[in-house]
């Protein structure tokens, strides 16, 4: 009875294509089983470490793994409209509260950069006049 | 993991025993919302009107039952409370024949039955292996053709697990059992067949590629839409690089990624976006396609290119220690020679030695290796940090020749700056400042400006190329240039000293000074010795005779304090 109920509401909602990809069943099927896994696994984290990448790192490549090989049994390319719908979800629910930039290792903060570059810069402006300076009262006494 | 139960006893009031799930605050919200409006819906639903026995409506702790005649099952779709629940499928209660709900036979409480809800990762594989099979079915049975065969026969159909064709009448159809109860599993890594690439390569690249698809997913959510008027291109995440919304008919253009080892970051990649907001599709695949091609194009040649740069360097650093070591051998040897800008000299030149050898180890052993780069050991990192530490220390000590240039020039002669003007009335005077000035102009190019100059590469490649072989050319040569005139120099001395023995003036310590930095006042050891105009002139003369590198000879004069020569009488 299941099964014929779905059939019925399949062929009323979303006729398949004569090829390609029917992007109505590979939603379903990320959403039933990419996601699931997903949730299951996020759940069984803190929710304090969502933003910590080294935590959340492979759940977040289990889930793209997922979603990539469901597109590729179901002839669909990937990534596709689909996908990006489906992970700015994600996004929205899980990571809005992290940081922007990406969690790979990059260039420190302006705060830290300033400093390092501006006090090497003072510190030979100053020494260079002091040097100056003291020749010339070197001068004067002579 | 613990399953929640809430048992209801015979008050009806329900108590949880928590072998708990793991349930958050979201699902708890959930449960009470829904549990006020079970109360609500229980007192306000008309009373049961068929006749015969019936179950009274009841709210068992996750979900709310309505009257249901005796003898009959009652389900409905599990609660989504828990992520590992499957809202798809069904929770079931008995309604017994004596009008009460079924109650279970160990804990004598009423019970309804969620085992179905409570899905493992294995069910949900098997369904989605279904679903992927009835997918492909309902495509087949669309695109094939219709059975040209005579006679009745049963149509095609998808029965819920395997596809059926067209069969003629009285016939049995058979086909392989399916799968489902096996091994595929989507979220484990199906084995890729690739090229032999390094694995630990490949485990970077693949983190560089899903740490950009973060960035990006996250940026197109906090981007704001867009807000010109006009046909657009969706924002979109390509699988290696993210584009943003894009005028309808434009190209989009961005650096290329450095994921992969032959793609060169300063190319670019470009995306069209045609001019009804749909992304260009190739036209072979007709699938939404970015240009990347340049990113790989040119790699070989430039590589080439880049080796050519890279043994430059090495033979041009070499050449320069030579002759550095060559030079200070010379200062070090001849120990007549030295005096405070000599010291200065073979510092500096140690620091060239120095920088080079570093160059060259760093080179050798880092540049042209790139799995040491991607390893990033300890030592790297300190043959890096001894690089740069070196690399400045080089500049410093030309700052050191620059201060005592100035502390020279300026400051010695310019002390009292009201007689700054009367010295350039003084014909001699002024005609030494201006050599002075002169000769600090071809210092400047001569020791450092194409470090000023190089972030100016052109952007055209072949001319690009020959700017690099240039600059390369100026950095190494330079100092061999300075170090011949060095060795002029001294062999001037050696002239000079057999020529002038006969006058006045010490020849020793002559002011032929016939140096790489042109503008020099000559001072021996810690004294200052003072030359005056008539020596000059002669200098002068020697700096004529012995050739055009010959910079300058310029004499010290402390004209404040008029000092009077004191020199050695020399044979």
């Amino acid at each position: 009875m299941a099964h014929t109920v779905s059939l019925s509401v399949y062929t009323a909602q979303v006729f398949p294509t004569v090829s390609g990809c029917n992007r109505g069943y590979y939603e379903r099927a990320i959403n039933d089983f990419c996601l699931a896994k997903f949730k299951l696994d996020m759940g069984g984290l803190d929710r304090g470490l969502y933003c910590s990448w080294t935590d959340t790192m492979e759940i977040y490549e289990g889930l793209t793994n997922c979603t990539y090989q469901v597109a590729l049994r179901m002839d669909c390319f990937w990534p596709n409209q689909i996908v990006d719908r489906f992970f700015m979800s994600i996004h929205r629910i899980y990571f809005h509260d992290c940081a922007v930039t990406g969690r790979l290792l990059q260039e420190p903060p302006n705060s830290i950069l300033a400093p390092f570059i501006g006090v090497p810069v003072l510190v030979t402006l100053i020494m260079t006049a002091l040097v100056v300076w003291r020749s010339k009262r070197t001068e004067g006494v002579l | 993991m613990e399953v929640l139960h809430f048992l209801r006893d015979a008050a009806g009031e329900p108590t949880t025993e928590a072998s708990g799930i793991n349930t958050d605050k979201g699902s708890v919200m959930a449960i009470v919302v829904n549990e006020k409006t079970c109360a609500e819906k229980i007192k306000q639903d008309p009373p049961y009107n068929k006749s015969g026995l019936h179950c009274g409506r009841d709210w068992d702790g996750w979900l709310c039952w309505g009257d249901t005649p005796a003898g009959t099952h009652a389900s409905q779709n599990c609660p989504e409370y828990f992520s590992d629940f499957d809202p798809t499928e069904k929770a079931t209660r008995y309604c017994g024949e004596d009008g009460q709900w079924f109650h279970h036979p160990e804990t004598s409480r009423i019970w309804t039955n969620y085992t179905l809800c409570a899905t493992t990762h294995e069910k949900r594989l098997r369904k989605l292996k279904i679903l992927v099979n009835e997918d492909k079915c309902l495509r087949k049975i669309n695109h094939d053709p219709p059975l040209n065969k005579s006679g009745l026969y049963c149509s095609r159909n998808w029965d819920g697990w395997l596809c059926w064709d067209d069969t003629p009448a009285g016939n049995y159809s058979s086909q392989n059992c399916p799968d489902y109860f096996f091994n595929f599993d989507p979220t484990v890594d199906e084995v890729t067949v690739g090229p032999m690439v390094n694995p630990e390569e490949q485990e970077i690249e693949r983190k560089k590629i899903l740490d950009s698809q973060y960035k990006c997913f996250e940026k197109m959510n906090r981007d704001p839409p867009y807000n010109k008027s006009g046909l657009h291109c969706k924002r979109n995440w390509d699988g290696w690089l993210c584009w943003d919304d894009t005028p309808a008919g434009t190209y989009t253009s961005q650096n290329c990624p450095n994921y992969f080892m032959d793609f060169d970051p300063t190319e670019k990649a470009t995306k069209y976006c045609g001019e009804d907001g749909q992304w260009f599709r190739h036209p072979d695949t007709n699938r939404t396609w970015s240009n990347y091609t340049l990113c790989n194009e040119n790699t070989t040649a430039k590589l080439k290119s880049v080796y050519i740069l890279f043994y430059m360097a090495i033979v041009g650093h070499g050449l320069s220690i030579a002759s550095l070591l060559i030079s200070l051998a010379i200062f070090f040897y001849f120990r007549s020679l030295s005096c405070q800008r000599i010291t200065l000299h073979k510092n500096l030149f140690c620091s060239y030695v120095l920088n080079s050898a570093l160059t060259i180890i760093y080179l050798v052993a880092v540049v042209s290796k790139p799995e040491v780069v991607s390893r990033n050991p300890v030592g790297c990192k300190v043959l890096h940090f001894f690089h740069m530490y070196m690399l400045g220390c080089n500049y410093f000590w030309m700052l050191c020749e620059g201060i005592y240039l100035h502390t020279l020039i300026v400051v010695a002669v310019f002390a009292e700056e009201q007689h700054l003007h009367w010295y350039y009335l003084l014909g001699w005077e002024s005609n030494m400042y201006m050599k002075a000035v002169r000769a600090t102009l071809i210092l400047v190019p001569l020791l450092g400006i194409q470090f000023v100059i190089f972030p100016w590469r052109p952007e055209n490649r072949i001319a690009g190329e020959v700017y690099e072989y240039v600059m390369h050319i100026l950095m190494h040569y330079q100092v061999q240039a300075a170090l011949k005139r060095q060795w002029m120099q001294y062999k001037t001395q050696w002239g000079q000293r057999r020529k002038d023995h006969c006058s006045m003036r010490s020849t020793s310590y002559t002011a032929t000074s016939i140096t790489e930095v042109p503008a020099f006042m000559y001072h021996h050891d810690c004294n200052s010795e003072h030359l005056n105009g008539r020596h000059t002139e002669d200098s002068e003369l020697v700096a004529l005779k012995s050739g055009r590198n010959i910079c300058m000879s310029l004499s010290v004069t402390r004209k404040t304090k008029s000092v009077v020569v004191g020199t050695a009488e020399e044979e």
